[in-house]
């Protein structure tokens, strides 16, 4: 039992003295013993106290008469009274609504006299957490909590606790400082085993304890993770999610423009371009270089707003038909829906169902944008696809006319030719002829074996210096060809992809390719020219002319 | 009238039968089959993207081509020279003349090179074409040069025999007329390379006489068309003559640049007519005729080489250009 304030002192002085003076009188006072001693309460919170094991000193027959519980606040120095009840009345309860430090005294009174002034008194600390977390937060993000114990500096905890609840599943526990006050912590925005906790609405719970299991207090809000996603096919399928934020993420085309040939007429000398047809009124159909970009969000949310925007030259169609009917978003352009509205809302999830296909222009690239922001205007996630529009645009567009275009007699011949993968870079010619141009000769017609021979002028291979003249080409007398002319085998060959190192690819059909002096593809494609028999010289990807006619890369040469 | 009838169905029936008979020419024949083989390849687009020889020519339609024979080389050739594009036909003078032309790639030059014709300029013209209208006329002193070098070399026992013994194979059919004179005069080291180029129809281990005999009763059908070249007329110096003497007219300056034999065809264009005692010689004569004034008789001479064994396919140039002569017959004294 601890000793208070001087005016207890004078009262215990009082009661001393009274005691004795009963003691003389042989009539001891009652003794009131309170449980527990100390107690901790969450303010809104009842705390409940016995007084059954208060008992009188006298001899049996003697009992406690009357208790009498009092709560002092020693923030306001004051006393309440509580609760005042008979012998059945040893238990008491009472709701804090403020946290601080308080003492719960009980003074119990026996049968044999009126009044008595022995009490016992509880310590009690009434604890309030309070947490306060932004309502939004971004998917892959953190968020900073703030969080208040009280009360301060008079009354520290045990420990504390950041809870993070998915509905009643528990999915996170960080520890934090066990000292009372304001402070602020951030939750990374994972669960326990270190994944991004998904886009939903979870409970931020400060808890507060001691090591009494029954002593503990919580506090808490409510934050739910966004996630606003861009999902951008590109001419290699789907991009990866964390890469399209990254520069070159999505590569497209942007000189495919199957739909009129004579746009090509418009960008002398034929280079590859954009399509000039598509804003007309009659719509486009069936370009391959539309590409899929999928929209989406979560959870649905009912307030805030969602912002799409084009950083791009490309345009943003609302299907594989073009045209000015269904266009989305040209460059520059953003789209905005409130989602407290209903209708732009189902205006928004329209498009996440169906969603748009985006044109490259130009040779530039740029990015399209999905950004939620909170009803405070507050951007919380956004997402970014960003788009690299390539093209084979060292030579110039094959040929739409006659009656077996260009275009249709390359890709009749070499299947995995993609359109706007190759160009044409050199006319045709009968002079030179594959091999010759691999090793950058434009005035001879390399054959492998003397029955090879398509011209009186072909120059054999399989003959003095380089071979034996048997009729068969061996790999060391194309090596020996190559070395004449200053091209050594690589340390890499197929089938692997040829490193940057290769200059000079050589296919299991006899023909053979020389790497270009370009950086055509921004650096996703290795360009290679290939002179095409008596027909033009184009330049394409190193496996896109495997098939019947040239066979797949057989030997890699590099200059040493 | 019935006769009459009789008469015109009977014609008309001659006719439809010579019709029926008609044969196609070599030159329609060609061009038949040759379309053909245009038709495979343009079935098969990828083929122009190759630079080896493969599908392009291992199907029928071209060798069809090839069984031609030398018939059909000189409509190859002309084809080739018209359109270069169908350069590829020269595969086929190849493989029926079994003639290769050696090339080399001069790295200095950076270009191909041919040895046997240095005065070929490349890219002027393909070679091929030259080797037609006028390499071949090399054929017997390459033949020549390559032989000797082949017999010194098997004499001295020395390597490098097997390179000259193709390097005379590959002059084909058109170094033959050399060959079987070589053979005839007793080289029979050269029966192997004749029945090589003849397909074997000469057998490797043939006799001389054998040889010789098979060539003089096939040999015409063993030479190649090369093409003729027009031959020149040449009907002599202008001249007087007196009356009632003999004069003659001298077209033996006339000569065919392929060495042809010639046949001559004179003409008066001018002048009171004579009579010219044989107008298909070289050399005419006619009596002047007797005059009262000064008169000069011009008389052409055309020749034609028509004769000559390489004409087996009608070809042009085979006619000269007209030449004239003027004859001054002075008055009668």
């Amino acid at each position: 039992m601890k000793l208070r304030y001087k005016h207890q002192l004078a009262v215990l002085f009082t009661l001393c003295l009274m005691v004795s003076v009963c003691h003389a009188c042989f009539n001891l006072p009652p003794i009131p013993v309170v449980w527990p001693e100390e107690e901790i309460v969450c303010v809104d919170a009842y705390g409940s106290f016995g007084g059954a094991s208060s008992h009188d000193q006298d001899e049996a027959g003697e009992y406690i008469f009357t208790y009498e519980w009092w709560l002092y606040d020693y923030q306001t120095y004051s006393y309440v009274n509580f609760y005042t009840g008979d012998y059945y009345s040893y238990m008491a309860a009472y709701c804090f609504d403020t946290p601080g430090r308080y003492a719960v005294d009980l003074y119990v009174e026996e049968d044999e006299a009126t009044w008595s002034t022995s009490y016992d008194t509880c310590e009690v600390t009434v604890v309030r957490v309070t947490v306060d977390s932004p309502a939004y937060m971004g998917y892959k993000s953190s968020v900073e909590i703030d969080y208040m114990i009280e009360p301060e500096e008079i009354w520290d905890p045990d420990y504390v606790n950041l809870n993070i609840y998915y509905g009643a599943t528990l999915i996170r526990t960080i520890p934090l400082a066990a000292s009372s006050g304001s402070h602020w912590t951030t939750w990374d925005g994972k669960a326990s085993e270190g994944t991004w906790a998904p886009a939903a609405t979870y409970t931020v719970e400060v808890e507060v304890g001691t090591e009494n299991p029954d002593h503990e207090c919580y506090g808490s809000d409510v934050v739910t993770i966004v996630d606003v996603n861009l999902a951008a096919s590109d001419l290699f399928g789907e991009v990866a999610e964390d890469d399209e934020d990254l520069p070159n993420g999505a590569f497209i085309h942007f000189n495919l423009d199957n739909d009129d040939s004579s746009d090509n007429t418009q960008e002398a000398p034929k280079r590859p371009g954009a399509d000039y047809a598509q804003n007309g009124t009659t719509p486009v159909t069936g370009e391959n270089d539309l590409k899929l970009i999928e929209l989406s969000m979560a959870p649905p949310l009912f307030e805030g707003s969602i912002v799409l925007s084009n950083m791009t030259l490309g345009k943003l169609w609302k299907s594989t038909t073009k045209g000015s009917a269904n266009l989305l978003l040209g460059p520059g352009g953003e789209l905005s829906w409130n989602l407290a509205n209903s209708q732009q809302r189902d205006q928004f999830w329209q498009l996440c169902t169906n969603p748009p296909y985006m044109e490259g222009a130009s040779s530039t690239g740029g990015s399209v944008s999905l950004v939620y922001y909170s009803p405070t205007s507050e951007q919380v996630k956004a997402d970014c696809a960003y788009y690299h529009f390539i093209a084979a645009d060292c030579g110039s567009q094959p040929r739409t006319t006659g009656s077996l275009s260009e275009r249709d007699w390359f890709e009749g011949a070499f299947p995995n030719l993609v359109r706007c993968e190759w160009s044409i870079t050199a006319e045709a010619s009968a002079v030179y002829n594959c091999i010759a141009w691999s090793v950058v000769e434009t005035n001879v017609w390399y054959v492998t074996v003397e029955s090879a021979r398509l011209h009186s002028y072909d120059i054999v291979i399989d003959a003095p210096p380089w071979g034996d003249g048997n009729g068969t080409l061996s790999t060391t007398e194309l090596d020996a060809f190559y070395s004449s002319k200053n091209y050594v085998p690589s340390s890499t060959q197929p089938p692997s992809e040829p490193p940057a190192e290769v200059a000079v690819i050589y296919y299991s059909e006899d023909h053979a390719a020389h790497r270009m002096g370009c950086t055509c593809g921004a650096g996703k494609w290795i360009m290679f020219e290939s002179k095409c028999g008596e027909g033009p010289k184009i330049e394409h990807v190193w496996n896109q002319i495997n098939g019947a006619s040239y066979g797949s890369p057989s030997r890699y040469y590099r200059v040493p | 009238m019935k006769a009459l009838m009789m008469a015109v169905i009977l014609w008309m029936v001659g006719d439809l039968g010579s019709m029926s008979n008609a044969q196609p020419t070599m030159s329609e024949i060609f061009e038949q089959k040759y379309q053909a083989w245009r038709d495979y390849l343009h079935s098969h687009p990828e083929f122009r993207f190759l630079s080896q020889a493969g599908p392009q020519f291992d199907c029928s339609q071209f060798r069809e081509i090839v069984s031609l024979g030398l018939p059909a080389i000189p409509y190859v050739a002309e084809r080739i020279a018209r359109d270069p594009n169908e350069r590829l036909l020269w595969r086929a003078i190849s493989q029926i003349a079994k003639v290769k032309i050696r090339t080399q790639y001069d790295p200095n030059r950076r270009e191909t090179v041919f040895p046997d014709f240095p005065d070929f300029k490349p890219g002027q013209q393909d070679v091929f074409l030259y080797w037609w209208r006028e390499g071949y006329k090399r054929t017997p002193d390459r033949f020549l040069n390559y032989h000797s070098e082949w017999q010194a070399l098997r004499e001295q026992r020395q390597a490098g025999g097997a390179q000259k013994y193709s390097q005379i194979v590959d002059l084909g059919i058109a170094a033959l007329p050399i060959i079987v004179q070589k053979v005839r005069h007793g080289d029979t080291s050269l029966i192997p390379i004749l029945s090589v180029l003849t397909d074997g129809i000469i057998g490797p281990n043939a006799t001389t006489s054998e040889c010789s005999t098979w060539w003089d009763q096939n040999g015409r059908n063993w030479l190649i068309p090369f093409p003729n070249r027009r031959p020149v007329a040449r009907a002599g110096e202008d001249r007087t003559a007196s009356p009632g003497d003999t004069a003659r007219l001298n077209g033996l300056s006339s000569m065919d640049p392929d060495g042809s034999e010639l046949s001559y065809e004179w003409v008066q264009l001018s002048g009171p007519r004579v009579s010219l005692s044989d107008a298909t010689t070289a050399t005419p004569a006619f009596v002047a005729p007797e005059l009262q004034e000064q008169t000069t008789l011009v008389f052409q001479l055309i020749v034609n080489d028509a004769g000559d064994l390489s004409k087996a396919v009608p070809t042009p140039n085979s006619k000269s250009l007209p030449a004239v002569v003027r004859i001054r017959v002075n008055p009668k004294r």
